[in-house]
């Protein structure tokens, strides 16, 4: 961002100078950086010889300069003083080390007489307690028919919000795809051989991850978990299974392609199904879900079924990122 | 009847036309199917729009069976309607303006993400504009966040790489920040959705409570915002990020993304805090300072650039400096003028960024200016969207960025205080600074090249870009001489935000 041409002629003249055909930029070459070139010089270095620190490298070079004599120094000097001089930079940083550091604590401080400020966590006549909070708690239950209140919340009083995080985790995995994903022949995958003891182990534990992380999705609405922890448990269950069988057979069940789609119907079930709710909702329509019995399997509207497709679709990003990070660079 | 349901109705057709993309096979049909549903939207934001303005009032969405604070809550004015509408338009006319660039620098095959990340965007920025909730506002300020930095690295050049990740830097810590405001103020208040919120806010300044975590909480979500669209001084991720990205990505970035952020800022100003109260923190003055700050030295360092795209990027940090002069005056027709340069910006940036895409283009993709002399007889189109756009940026009369300088200075004026002056002498200075920048580009682009024998001619598809610049050049006409109902308007949505 600096810029480091010669200042005999004003930023103006030079504007100008571009009008009339005369740029200045196409009759100088660019003087060279001191701090940059030598910054060039030891990324050069770094690549011959086995990892240095910038400090060591600068100590030994300096060394083979006064060695090797002083035809190098000497007429490098009048063409450095056009720019700023050598060490300007190492400067600089330093500098901003010390203002970075000083505006963190500055930030610190500041935050900790806000927390002191605060009312205490926990304290019954906090401003934090108040309607909102007594409503979900007294008639959550009734109103949700999940007798998991977290999930009555999320994905029934707050599915908005649930819908908008869902979209982030998609928007992540896309985004991943979007920059990590070659075409076939150009990736291939890590041949790796299995190690005995994770073969064995993962063997006995495999089904019971994808049991309990079934188990987790289906009883969201009655107890603690719900689409995202178990989610996650299954993602770890297919990555646990690449791990075992191999990315290739993995890849035979599970398609780049079958992921995407698995995920983007799981998501689109889930705007259909909420826009359902919110339109109806919205308009006083009725035709609602019935809400069953709280604390049976089958009961709480539309939760169980949003539960499974959130379920699904943090599973599918979870592994889409696993097989993303091990391919092969090319 | 319908009315009533447009907000929901553009917000999930932007969203599950972005998640159903990977269904559409054709390549080709991705952007016309993410085209469509701009324009379909642009209609209702239109429709919404004549309603709202004519009946004169603003209705709230209840997203599901529960009542605003326990569920969410979507708000719908006049002012909600134009923004959408503006947002829906400049959408689609930079997707059909950069179309050309897009599909020469992004990958084949990656393509169809793109533009179904591009489609998300779009959401979620039509979500902050709707929504009426602090934490829904966060969970699309993510999206927005993703989306973007992608928006950035899709071209996949080394300096695009590099710039995303250092946006992603920036931006993860604006999104840090706003998460923090929002968290102290939930501990104080027990609320996230704005109208009560505001309640509390008023009844806790009455009684003189919690004033240091308040005064930190709205610190800490106006700058967290401030960072993400790029105010002076945390401006310096703009310049690599706007430049490296693709055409339709820049004009997208620097014409829209930025926004979204400043509409966020308006509600929490208007809505939220609720004018009065953060008069009283010092806020205002310290926007005041910093927008003029950065008003002067972004077209300082505009002026030393010698890469077009660099270039028109510094233009707009000190454009978005504008918008925080105006919030800094403190008044209602601060805030007017500033909602008036959001608009304007949104139709003029991206117009800059499409022509100079196309001039670059025919210069076999090179940004100096040295290259891209005399380009514009080669293009006139393009070289005339440029032209317009910089003029209109320095202040024209007849172009939008006049209306938009003309809003500020009025406002400035009636606003009176202490900033009347610095404003003022801060306009003529930037506008000024502006033309000294943007009036050598103009000439350098219509000029001779040295040996107009030695250039190959590009030939390709024109229709495209052309579209997209011409649609531009008529809005902005409009903008320019359209000045007094477009400013009712908004004073009428600002009232009933």
């Amino acid at each position: 961002m600096k810029d480091d041409r010669p200042e005999n002629n004003s930023t103006f003249e030079r504007l100008m100078q571009w009008a009339k055909a005369e740029d200045p930029s196409l009759l100088q070459e660019e003087p060279v950086d001191p701090d940059h070139a030598e910054l060039v010089a030891y990324l050069e270095y770094l690549k011959k010889n086995e990892s240095v620190s910038f400090e060591e490298y600068r100590r030994e070079t300096s060394g083979e300069k006064s060695e090797h004599g002083h035809g190098a120094e000497e007429p490098a000097a009048p063409a450095r003083k056009k720019h700023r001089k050598p060490g300007t930079l190492r400067r600089a940083i330093r500098v901003y080390r010390v203002l970075a550091v000083l505006i963190v604590a500055a930030l610190m401080c500041a935050l900790i007489a806000t927390v002191l400020y605060m009312p205490a966590f926990g304290d019954p006549d906090s401003p934090m307690i108040n309607s909102v909070v007594d409503r979900y708690i007294d008639k959550g239950v009734e109103e949700t028919g999940a007798v998991n209140l977290v999930a009555g919340m999320i994905l029934d009083y707050r599915a908005f919000d649930t819908f908008g995080e869902s979209t982030v985790l998609f928007a992540a995995a896309m985004s991943t795809v979007l920059l990590m994903r070659r075409s076939k022949r150009a990736c291939g995958h890590v041949a790796r051989e299995t190690d005995f003891i994770l073969n064995r182990m993962g063997r006995i534990i495999l089904p019971a991850v994808f049991v309990y992380g079934i188990y987790v999705v289906l009883n969201g609405h009655i107890s603690p978990g719900g689409g995202f922890s178990g989610g996650t448990v299954l993602g770890c269950g297919f990555i646990l299974g690449a791990l075992l069988l191999g990315e290739e057979r993995m890849n035979d069940i599970l398609t780049p392609d079958r992921l995407t789609k698995l995920t983007v119907g799981c998501l689109l079930a889930y705007g259909a199904m909420k826009g359902y709710s919110f339109f109806t909702g919205a308009n006083h329509v009725g035709w609602e879900i019935p809400k069953g019995t709280p604390g049976d399997i089958i009961s709480a509207g539309f939760i169980l079924p949003l539960n499974i497709c959130v379920g699904i679709i943090v599973a599918c990003t979870m592994y889409t990122f696993y097989t993303l990070f091990v391919q092969k660079e090319e | 009847m319908l009315a009533f349901n447009i907000p929901f109705i553009s917000l999930f057709l932007a969203l599950l036309s972005a998640i159903a993309l990977p269904f559409v096979s054709r390549r080709g049909w991705a952007l016309a199917v993410t085209q469509a549903v701009q324009v379909i939207i642009a209609a209702l934001s239109a429709v919404l729009l004549v309603q709202l303005a004519s009946t004169g009032e603003s209705f709230t969405f209840m997203m599901g069976h529960f009542p605003a604070p326990w569920g969410n809550e979507l708000k719908a004015g006049p002012l909600e309607a134009l923004l959408a509408l503006v947002f829906s338009l400049v959408m689609f006319l930079s997707m059909t303006g950069g179309a050309v660039d897009m599909r020469k620098e992004i990958r084949e095959e990656a393509q169809g993400r793109y533009f179904l990340l591009m489609q998300l965007l779009y959401a979620s920025l039509l979500a902050m504009v709707y929504t009426n909730d602090l934490f829904t506002a966060y969970v699309f300020i993510e999206i927005s966040a993703i989306t973007a930095c992608v928006a950035v690295a899709a071209k996949e050049s080394g300096k695009s790489i590099a710039a995303a990740i250092r946006y992603l830097v920036f931006s993860g810590i604006g999104s840090g920040l706003v998460l923090l405001g929002i968290s102290v103020l939930y501990a104080i208040t027990g609320n996230l959705l704005m109208e009560s919120l505001h309640e509390s806010i008023t009844e806790m300044t009455a009684k003189g409570e919690y004033v240091l975590p308040l005064t930190v909480s709205a610190l800490l979500m106006i700058v967290g915002l401030a960072v993400k669209s790029a105010q002076f001084p945390f401006h310096s991720w703009l310049p690599d990020a706007h430049s490296n990205a693709t055409t339709s990505a820049s004009a997208i970035l620097s014409g829209l993304v930025l926004k979204g952020y400043i509409v966020l800022v308006i509600k929490l100003i208007i809505r939220v805090f609720g004018g009065s109260v953060i008069l009283n923190m010092f806020i205002q003055e310290l926007l005041f300072i910093l927008g003029l700050c950065g008003m002067i030295y972004a077209s300082l360092a505009a002026m030393r650039q010698e890469d077009v795209k660099r270039m028109i990027a510094y233009s707009s940090t000190a454009q978005i400096a504008y918008i925080f002069l105006a919030f800094g005056l403190g008044t209602r027709a601060g805030v007017a003028a500033a909602c008036f340069q959001v608009i304007a910006h949104a139709f003029t940036k991206p117009m800059i960024f499409v022509s100079a895409g196309a001039l670059i283009r025919v210069r076999g993709g090179s940004h100096d200016f040295g290259a891209l002399r005399g380009a514009a007889r080669q293009d006139i189109i393009a070289g005339l969207g440029f032209t317009v756009g910089g003029l209109s940026l320095c202040g024209l009369p007849l172009l939008a960025g006049f209306s938009a300088k003309y809003s500020i200075a009025t406002a400035a004026i009636s606003g009176g205080g202490w900033q009347m002056i610095p404003a003022l002498l801060g306009l003529a200075v930037s506008s000024v600074l502006n033309a000294m920048y943007y009036i050598p580009a103009i000439l350098a682009i219509w000029g001779r090249h040295a040996d107009e024998t030695k250039l190959t001619v590009v030939s390709e598809k024109r229709s495209e870009h052309t579209f997209a610049i011409l649609c531009f050049l008529v809005i902005n006409v409009i903008l320019g001489v359209v000045i007094q109902p477009i400013t009712s308007l908004i004073y009428q949505g600002l009232a009933l935000l």
